[in-house]
Order: C-alpha cells, then structure tokens, then sequence
C-alpha cells in the first residue's frame, strides 16, 4: 500500500469515528459547538486575514477581514437556528416526519484566492450539520488555512465536539487528494476550486457539490443611475482586487450612454487602454498557452499588472478597462480574470448588449453569476430570464451580492453552486441545509380513492384514460 | 413567411412571424427551389430573423440541412433576437451556423 493510501485511512478512520460519535450529539449541544467556533473564528478574523495574505501574495487584507466576517458572523446569523439534528420537521396530517442525520466525513477542498474565509465557511456548516471535515488548502493557502483550522478545533473541541472532527491534510500531493477524495468511507466532497479539481471530484465516485467558473456579464441599461453603477462595479471589482469569482468580468453598454458610462468610469479613476496597450497586456494577464488567466496576476492590483505590463496609468487607477468587440476562446480576455482588469463592450442596439451578454455567459460562465444595473423592471425580468445563471444580482455590486447577506437575503457562502452549467447539482449558494441526509418517516396515510377502486379495471384494455378517470374519482 | 434577396454571392432570405411545424415543409420546399435556381457554387447564404419570434425544432432542421448544402462558411443567421440566439446557443449550433 503506498503512503498516500495509508494516509488517507488514517484520517478516514479519525473522521468516521468522529462522526459516529457526533451524531449521537443533540441539537442543542450541536449549537453550543457552533456558536464556539463562530466566536473564535470571529475574534481571529484580523490575524487570519494578515496572515493568509501574506502567505499568497493575493489580495488585500482589510478586505480579507470583510471576508472572514461574513464566513463567520453572516454565516452564523444564517444557520444558528436552523434545525440540523434529529426531528426537523413533523406533520401529523400528512404522517410525515423528516429526521436530519449527519452525512458523514466531508472533504473540503480550500482555493488560494479565499482561504480563510472558505475554511471557517465550511467548517461552521459542517459542524452545525454534525459532519467530521477535512481541509485540504491550496497549496500556497497552507499555513493560514491549517492555523483557521486550528482555532476552530480548539473551540469545538472545549465546547464538547468529538475527537478529530476537524482534520487539516498536510501533505500535498496528487496521490493523497486522490486516495482522500475516492475513498469508500468518505461522504461528500465540498468542492471549491478550479475546474480540473471539481471535475476530478465529481469522477471521484463519491458524492461531491462543486462549483463552476464565472465570467460575470454585467449589463448597464439605459435606464440605470449610471454614477451608482459605476460606482457599484468599482467597489466588487476592487474588493480583495477582484478575487472573488463572482465579481464582475464584463462591462455591455448600449452604444447611446456609452459615452457617459467611459466618462463616468475615468472620473471613478478607472483608465482605459489603447489598442496597443491591450496588446502589452494580453500576455501579462493571460497564460498564453493555456489561453487563460496568469496566475501571477490574480489578487494584484491594477497599478501593479499595468507596471508589470509596461503600461504608464495614473498612480490611483482602480482597474484597467480593455474595450472589446469580440468574444471567444481566441480573445481570452473576454473570458474570466480574477484581478482588476474589465473588459468593455459598446453595442449598437440593446438586442446586441444583451446577445453579448449570452456569448460572455455562456464563453465560461455558465450557470455562476449575471449583473444588471436598471430601474427597468421589465428589462430586469427579461435579462434574469435570458441569462444562464444562479445568481442574477440587480443593482448591486456582484461579488458581495453573489456571496450574500450584505447586500440581499441569499445564504451567506463561498461555495456558489452553479447548476447544470457549471456542472453542479445546485445552483443554491451552498449552506447547512445541503449537508444532511433528511430521512422521511411516513406513517400510514391510505389513499382513499384507491383502496375503493376496483383496481382490475386496469386491465381492460379497451378503458380510455377519459373513462378510467371518471370512475377512479366517482363519489369523491 | 419568406422573402428572398439576392445580392452578388448572397442570397439573403428574410423570415417573417413564428416558424412553426405546420408550415416547415413549404419553406423548406422553397428555400431549396430558391438555392438550385441560384446555380452558384459558392452561394451564400444569410437568414434574417428579425421578424421572428418563434422558431420550431424544424426550422432548426431546415437551418442544418441548409448549412449542408453549402461550402463551409456559406451560411449565416442574423439579426436573432436575444431569446432565439440562445435557442442556437443552447442546442450547440450557434457556431457551426454562424448565428448572430
């Protein structure tokens, strides 16, 4: 048996042990454990946002802290009282209770862009659920994530959690995050990364929830405050310089407030490139080869990728604006850029801004996340219904909006689903609820009509559905 | 329902109302009398579908049979509106068909 094997049963066994103790645990011990670890994690948010940027090199810590609030007091506020132990639900009419059991160990895979808020995401869903968890961090996230790990054990362990129900892999290699992933006594896999790890989950042949790339259009319509849109793209965009993978990708305009919208951008300190700055850029924030983002430049700042790029913009630039006239796999900066670089796309009709708009969605976005700026309810609903996303976020700044609770009433998460398109089971904003088996208890409830139908008068053929119905609800 | 334009290489045919089932034959009947009378090897083709807000799974049919007929490259849809561009998009066709 190789090392890696013998590795992942070590901590399968910790973990399954853990989690036949853990559902012996009752709602309310369950809850104590959770609001323990939500303090301590809560009280760190400072030293683990200073930490994990240092440890990455990507984005901006303050910004980090805003992170690791939502991960811990937004997240909280959604789950503490939720029921997640035992009965949940019971109906005496219908005869049907439902019972939340624990899924058993779950494996949580960290990204590097939000390392420590995703660790304390996942393990407060994980423990208020009653699930073992164990975090496996990118490996440049390693020391931040094993420290939030570590703060959050200590917490669940004093308020009475089972041994080993927080574990923190600490090896890196293929081998283990295979034998981790594909072994017969893990439960779920919670996969927040990129699109080979999520794919290797799902093929793993456990069960998995995953997530999918964005490359959020954002559609400025006509009738929006075009000062607030502006504004409101400038704050996601910025936010831990354009990390999250819900913020904003693309600007669509109509060709009639384009104008204004490039003059409101310049005076929000947003610099638009020439043609031949785009050319500077292109390899600087593109992996040439892979025809998708360099890793190099997530996380930056826009002043950094332009010095990097060679490309003379004012000291307080805030993001570089690449105006586009073409979408695609060839153009790869139409597509997805974790960093303060938009792409800007001015259409001559709105029929053309919102075709642009399904060509972005659908380039590598599929099923993530769609941001429109209007005070046009009708535009509103034909845009929500003509995107392919899981979120459609209105007037809003779509980073924060996509990861919820700041700006609307979506379950705070860092794990967004995205449906069928990202290749996901869900499209929800991944929480508590998605991590229990609900066992449906049904007492019996005779089906009346059936029990005095003369049943046999199936078998003739010759009965049509008309007539079968008529005599299925005669006297009823 | 059908109007056709030709223009030096192009024929151009423009489409009116809901393309339905029920009268799939007929167009597709006068979209091919209309390609042969051309007797141009390198005909393109365009569709415009700005007058349409419905297409049937057979229209798409009369879209691919038509493409067929031609070199590669040859046939084009446009000026779709949003809902029938993602049709295209959703059935996997928006490339090979040129839809725009």
């Amino acid at each position: 048996m190789n090392n890696a094997q013998i590795i992942a049963d070590e901590m399968l066994a910790k973990a399954s042990i853990a989690a036949a103790i853990f559902q012996e645990l009752t709602q309310e011990e369950t809850d104590r454990i959770v609001e323990n670890v939500f303090k301590a994690g809560f009280n760190n948010r400072v030293s683990l946002a200073k930490q994990a940027q240092q440890e990455t090199g990507i984005g901006v810590w303050q910004h980090k802290v805003i992170k690791n609030v939502l991960a811990t007091q937004f997240v909280y506020d959604n789950i503490k009282n939720e029921k997640t132990a035992g009965v949940i639900y019971e109906d005496l009419q219908s005869g049907i209770t439902e019972i939340a059991q624990p899924l058993g160990p779950i494996f949580a895979i960290i990204p590097v862009t939000n390392p420590t808020s995703t660790v304390l995401n996942k393990i407060l869903i994980s423990l208020k659920t009653r699930n073992p968890i164990i975090i496996s961090a990118h490996r440049n996230a390693v020391e931040s994530c094993k420290e939030t790990a570590m703060i959050c054990y200590e917490a669940a362990l004093a308020a009475g959690a089972p041994d080993d129900c927080i574990q923190v892999v600490e090896e890196h290699s293929r081998e283990l995050t295979h034998a981790l992933m594909t072994h017969p006594q893990l439960a779920l896999i919670l996969a927040t990364g990129g699109t080979s790890l999520v794919h290797a989950a799902y093929s793993s042949g456990n069960p998995a929830i995953g997530v999918g790339p964005g490359n959020v259009p954002v559609f400025i319509d006509k009738s929006a405050d075009i000062a607030f849109a502006v504004e409101n793209v400038i704050l996601s965009k910025t936010f831990d310089n354009g990390t999250v993978c819900a913020s904003e990708q693309s600007i669509i305009v109509e060709q009639s407030i384009s104008k204004e919208v490039i003059e409101e951008f310049e005076k929000q300190n947003c610099y638009f490139l020439n043609k031949e700055e785009t050319r500077k850029l292109e390899p600087v924030v593109i992996n040439m080869a892979k025809g998708s983002m360099s890793a190099d430049i997530v996380g930056k700042s826009a002043t950094f990728i332009a010095r990097k790029a060679e490309i003379e913009v004012p000291a307080e630039t805030k993001i570089l604006m690449v105006p586009l006239d073409v979408i695609g796999k060839t153009h790869p900066l139409s597509g997805e850029i974790l960093a303060p670089v938009l792409s800007y796309y001015s259409c001559k009709s709105y029929d053309d801004a919102i075709k642009t708009c399904i060509d972005l969605n659908y380039l590598g976005g599929i099923g993530h996340t769609a941001s429109i700026y209007a005070n046009d309810d009708e535009r509103i609903s034909e845009f929500s219904q003509i995107m392919n996303a899981g979120r459609i976020v209105v007037n809003t700044p779509s980073a924060q909006g996509a990861v919820g609770g700041l700006y609307n009433t979506l379950n705070t998460s860092f794990t967004l689903g995205c449906g069928s398109g990202g290749k996901n089971i869900t499209t929800e904003n991944v929480t508590a609820h998605n991590l229990l088996n609900i066992q449906r208890v049904t007492r019996r409830r005779p089906n009346q009509k059936w029990f005095s139908f003369a049943t046999e008068t199936y078998l003739n053929e010759n009965k049509n559905e008309e007539e079968l119905f008529l005599e299925y609800n005669k006297n009823s | 329902m059908i109007e056709f334009t030709t223009s030096e290489n192009t024929l151009n045919c423009v489409f009116q109302g809901r393309l339905g089932a029920d009268n799939a034959d007929t167009l597709s009947n006068k979209i091919t009398k209309e390609i042969n009378s051309q007797d141009n090897d390198d005909l393109k083709v365009t569709f415009d579908l700005q007058n349409v807000d419905y297409i049937a799974s057979s229209f798409i049919r009369i879209c691919v049979t038509t493409a067929k007929q031609l070199d590669e490259g040859n046939f084009s849809i446009i000026n779709t509106n949003p809902m029938i561009k993602k049709v295209f998009k959703i059935a996997g066709l928006d490339e090979i068909l040129n839809v725009s």
